[in-house]
């Protein structure tokens, strides 16, 4: 279908690359957001210094940074029309994706426990949105990989629907590159 | 962008649904293209949408107006009190949030989606059904803001705080009624909106032009609405944080602007107009686009300086991006701030400048019609460079430091706004009128209702200024009497109804010309009224459903104009065909069309719903996102294979139907194999 | 499919694969080296070199996941120019709202300048504004 277009590529990929492009504007609000927050608490204030856990984090972080691996290795497979692996692949880039936010959900219940809720001071907020932000669109991404394991299921995702997969593969990249964004800048620029 | 000429599966949709092996998910199968509402409920047909845009655009337009008319009867006289202050900060509030978000941005949308398109030679849109979900999203977003005048008591939750909505003026604390969380969400879902037409149209334009439609050779106005879409498509997600984190404050106690905890109010300020400003060419782009069309068809000129055109657009959508701190200059950004954004907002006059001078270019020397399009567009080039000089003005910061709050800034956004898109858009329905509807608007009513529209416009907003530099100050609800503002508001009012009278003369001409086209008494408008110039009238009118009937291979800008004329030996121009000869008639029913769907409209509407939910009840949010979810689980297993053909198989609905095939059988033998 | 096809495609997934293998062991080494700037010995480095290395690894690991798994090295130029042209607005845009709300107040103002305006002029004159939109020779 690709090459029935002006640029040769096709509609659905190049409208997943314009969205992703959108897309760092509004991390881009977000992370700015935090920067300029983070430090506006008080001095008994919790703040990300004692807050952050970095072995955890790392852990996580590194879950993700395979997840995006796997993916990958799922729309290769599926490319060679290896069906079976590519749902092996599949199943494990959700599994992997779902450990990262179970991790967050985790995170968070700690640092509430900790002390820091939401509306606490606006380290807190400003925290618990980014990385809430983030997390959901995980999420988004887990139901989109678990709806096309379901798909390849049913045997409707053959090498011949390669490209939705690759799509998703794209979106859920993004996510793991925002991650390393947010992992660097968040969590280990010195407090 | 393949168009199957002489299949044999045609539109017939019967056959169609007999080769489509099952049900889509659910009990719901396609609509099948019919007539009546349904027709237009669950079409994907661009054009279909694109007037659907145009029409709600207008009647949020006049809803927008009804508002400015009560504020400028609460101005007319000193110590007025038709409206008291609480309802006027809501009535103004209301007029900027419709008028920007629900009337002129749609408007622009209206011309993106019939036109775009059509003047690149495509069938579709490349996103047919996202390109519907666009359009009710935005009108279930633009009737969850209206709704806040109803819900709760009449006036009692409609937003208060300007279109802007400066914090810490939001928050909970000094704007307890639930006025700002409908306006916070509601923009969110037309946001939404906005940033899925623009990923929509940005492929189109990019990906589905016509065989030798270059980039540099496509209409100007396809030009500017695709970088209007562009400014969408990145200045959306930053209003949306801002929204959002002012929703999270609102509902859920958040502290991003909460002074107490050391927050910093500017925050809004600077994510506001971020995308403020870029929205303010998203504005004013297609109307310059509109009358880049018109200009040069009455000059009977091709455009004047085609590539300055198309780059200037593009240094404005690029410097937009560095301007928004002017709004800010009165915030106490700090000295650094004030003086780069004197200087990049000077600077961005330039390109502006360039596009005036090429309109006035373009008809110096032409052979200029007036006809009522004409008009508009030559009364934009003259009201747009009043506005853009006082923008100027606002570039000093010094001055602006006097100017801000007062009317003269109403004056100057009025004068561009008013003066520069919404006259541009009325030339544009004057032009693309015959086109769309196949007979013309009435041109006595039409230049008639011009001149009443803009004398009003320049007896309504002129003044301001006056009474601006003389200190009225603006979003006050009135004025004492001996302050010297008397007579200027007086004549603001009476342009105001002037404006009102000219929209309803728009209006009933509509209704007049319609009767009489359909008694007869009018001719049909043929395919090309106006010897026009680019590929939109290169076939019938009203448009056929498949828009062209065969490909059209593009050699030059202006195609479909040097299809119809050539020069002879001496150089002269002469007429090598009629436009009746050359266009399409619209006869080629072997096309396949996208297949109208229920989806976009269910998954639609389930956003408003959350929005109810987020303010009144969460047990909501999860009915309106389940709703959301079917939607979306039902378009997209729609499934591919329905020969009626789905979002992007239709342009290639053969080869996709085989691959499917293919696709089956390797499944099966990789079943068997195993 | 026949069986034959089968062990090849068991013997060669990891060698077809191994391009986007290696290039998640480096990612992961990247990210190892990244967790061990936070351990105390190397804590105690002047801040602004551990951002500099910081953000050094993170572009890295931002461009290999970009460039490899994405695909943008292979596939067609418009979905690189899409994305950088977000990032290319995102990039000043933010930093200078963040300069004008009083982040990074130490920096000197030709300085904040050039970090605005040097990374984007940077990337965007290396991928060119030169758009070639396509004249569908495709069709």
């Amino acid at each position: 279908m690709s090459d029935e277009t002006t640029l040769g590529v096709s509609n659905d990929k190049l409208g997943m690359w314009v969205f992703l492009g959108s897309d760092c504007l509004l991390f881009g609000g977000l992370i700015s957001t935090y920067m300029l927050y983070k430090d506006r608490i008080g001095p008994d204030d919790l703040g990300a210094e004692e807050m952050f856990d970095i072995p955890f984090t790392s852990v996580s972080s590194f879950v993700l940074l395979m997840s995006s691996l796997t993916v990958v290795l799922a729309i290769t497979a599926l490319r060679r029309n290896d069906i079976r692996r590519s749902r092996i692949w599949l199943l494990s880039t959700a599994i992997l994706g779902a450990i990262f936010v179970g991790g967050q959900v985790y995170e968070f219940t700690v640092f509430y426990r900790e002390g820091l809720g939401y509306t606490t001071n606006l380290f807190g907020t400003a925290f618990f949105t980014l990385t809430g932000f983030h997390g959901v669109h995980v999420t988004v991404g887990i139901i989109f990989l678990m709806s096309m394991y379901i798909q390849s299921m049913r045997g409707k995702l053959t090498s011949v629907q390669e490209e939705r997969l690759e799509i998703i593969g794209l979106y859920w990249h993004f996510v793991d590159v925002v991650w390393i964004v947010i992992f660097t800048i968040v969590y280990l620029f010195p407090q | 962008m393949a168009i199957v000429e002489n299949e044999e599966t045609t539109l017939e949709l019967e056959s169609g649904e007999e080769k489509s092996a099952g049900k889509p998910l659910g009990a719901l199968t396609r609509p099948q293209g019919g007539n009546g509402w349904k027709d237009w409920l669950f079409t994907v047909d661009h054009k279909k949408i694109g007037i659907m845009y145009g029409a709600a655009g207008l009647l949020f337009f006049v809803i927008g107006g009804v508002y400015a008319l009560f504020v400028r009867l609460q101005l007319s006289r000193p110590g007025n009190s038709i409206l008291s202050a609480e309802t006027y900060n809501q009535v103004f509030t209301m007029h900027g949030v419709v008028m920007v978000f629900l009337a002129a941005i749609p408007l622009g949308a209206a011309f993106a989606n019939y036109l775009i398109p059509l003047q690149i030679g495509a069938r579709d849109v490349a996103f047919p059904r996202l390109n519907a979900f666009s359009f009710w999203v935005f009108l279930g977003g633009g009737l969850f803001l209206l709704s806040s005048m109803f819900i709760g008591g009449w006036w009692e939750n409609a937003p208060d705080g300007g279109w802007f909505a400066y914090s810490p003026n939001t928050g909970v604390l000094f704007s307890p009624s639930k006025g700002i969380d409908f306006f916070a969400i509601g923009l969110q879902i037309t946001g939404i909106a906005s940033l899925v037409g623009a990923i929509n149209l940005i492929v189109t334009v990019l990906n589905m032009r016509s065989p030798g439609m270059t980039l540099m050779k496509m209409p100007v106005l396809t030009w500017m609405l695709f970088i209007t879409q562009l400014l969408l498509l990145f200045a959306m997600p930053v209003i949306s944080v801002a929204l959002f984190l002012l929703t999270f404050d609102r509902l859920f106690d958040a502290n991003f602007f909460n002074v107490a905890e050391g927050a910093d109010p500017l925050l809004w300020q600077h994510l506001f107009w971020i995308f403020g400003h870029p929205e303010v060419y998203v504005l004013i782009l297609p109307s310059f686009g509109v009358i880049s069309e018109i200009i040069p068809t009455f000059s009977r000129k091709p455009i004047f300086g085609y590539p300055f055109m198309v780059f200037s657009g593009i240094a404005i959508g690029f410097m937009g991006w560095g301007v928004w701190a002017h709004h800010m200059f009165a915030s106490g950004v700090g000295p650094v701030a004030v003086a780069a954004f004197s200087v990049s907002t000077m600077f961005i006059a330039v390109p502006t400048g360039v596009k005036i001078l090429n309109w006035l270019a373009t008809m110096w020397g032409g052979r200029i019609r007036f006809t009522t399009p004409m008009l508009y567009a030559t009364s934009v080039v003259a009201m747009f460079t009043i506005g853009g000089l006082s923008g100027v003005t606002h570039s000093l910061a010094a001055a602006d430091t006097q100017q801000t709050d007062t009317y003269y800034i109403v004056a100057h956004f009025h004068y561009v706004i008013f003066g520069g898109i919404i006259l541009g858009f009325f030339g544009g329905f004057y032009f693309w009128w015959p086109k769309i509807f196949g007979y013309f608007l009435s041109e006595k009513i039409g230049k008639s209702s011009f001149w009443v529209m803009v004398i009003g416009f320049n007896l309504t907003f002129g003044p301001m200024h006056i009474l601006g530099l003389q200190g009225m100050s603006r979003r006050i609800q009135t004025y004492s009497e001996g302050q010297g503002f008397d007579l200027w508001n007086m004549v603001s009012t009476l342009g105001a109804f002037m404006i009102a009278i000219a929209t309803a003369m728009f209006v009933a001409n509509t209704i007049i010309s319609r009767r009489a086209f359909k008694a007869g008494k009018t001719p049909a408008a043929g395919p090309d009224p106006w010897d026009a110039r680019s590929l939109e009238w290169m076939t019938a009118s009203p448009v056929p459903e498949h828009n062209f009937d065969e490909v059209i291979q593009v050699e030059r800008q202006d195609e479909f104009w040097h299809r119809k004329w050539g020069r002879n030996e001496e150089g002269q121009v002469v007429r090598l065909a009629t436009a009746e000869e050359v266009a399409h008639d619209g006869s080629n029913t072997n096309v396949h069309l996208p297949a109208p769907s229920y989806w976009p409209l269910v998954a639609a509407a389930g956003l408003p719903i959350v929005g109810y939910g987020l303010i009144y009840n969460l047990w909501l949010c999860v009915l309106g996102g389940l709703l959301i979810l079917g939607g979306l689980y039902g378009w997209v297993f729609e499934p591919v294979d329905d020969p009626n053909a789905d979002s992007h198989d239709h342009h290639d609905d053969q080869t996709e139907g085989t691959e499917l095939v293919e696709g089956d059988e390797v499944l099966d033998q990789e079943v068997t194999s195993e | 499919m026949s069986t034959t096809e089968e062990t090849q495609i068991e013997e060669s997934w990891v060698k077809q694969d191994w391009i986007y293998i290696k290039t998640a062991l480096i990612l992961g080494a990247f990210t190892a080296i990244e967790v061990f700037t936070y351990f105390e010995s190397v804590h105690n480095a002047p801040e602004w070199l551990m951002v500099v290395t910081l953000s050094f690894l993170m572009v890295i690991k931002f461009f290999l996941v970009a460039a490899i798994f994405m695909h943008l090295r292979d596939d067609n130029a418009v979905f690189t120019k899409m994305m950088v042209m977000g990032m290319c607005i995102a990039w000043p845009v933010y930093f200078v709202m963040a300069f004008a709300m009083g982040f990074l107040p130490n920096w000197n103002v030709i300085i904040k300048v050039l970090f605005l305006f040097l990374p984007p002029a940077i990337i965007g004159s290396w991928l060119g504004f030169s758009f070639k939109g396509g004249d569908g020779s495709h069709h």
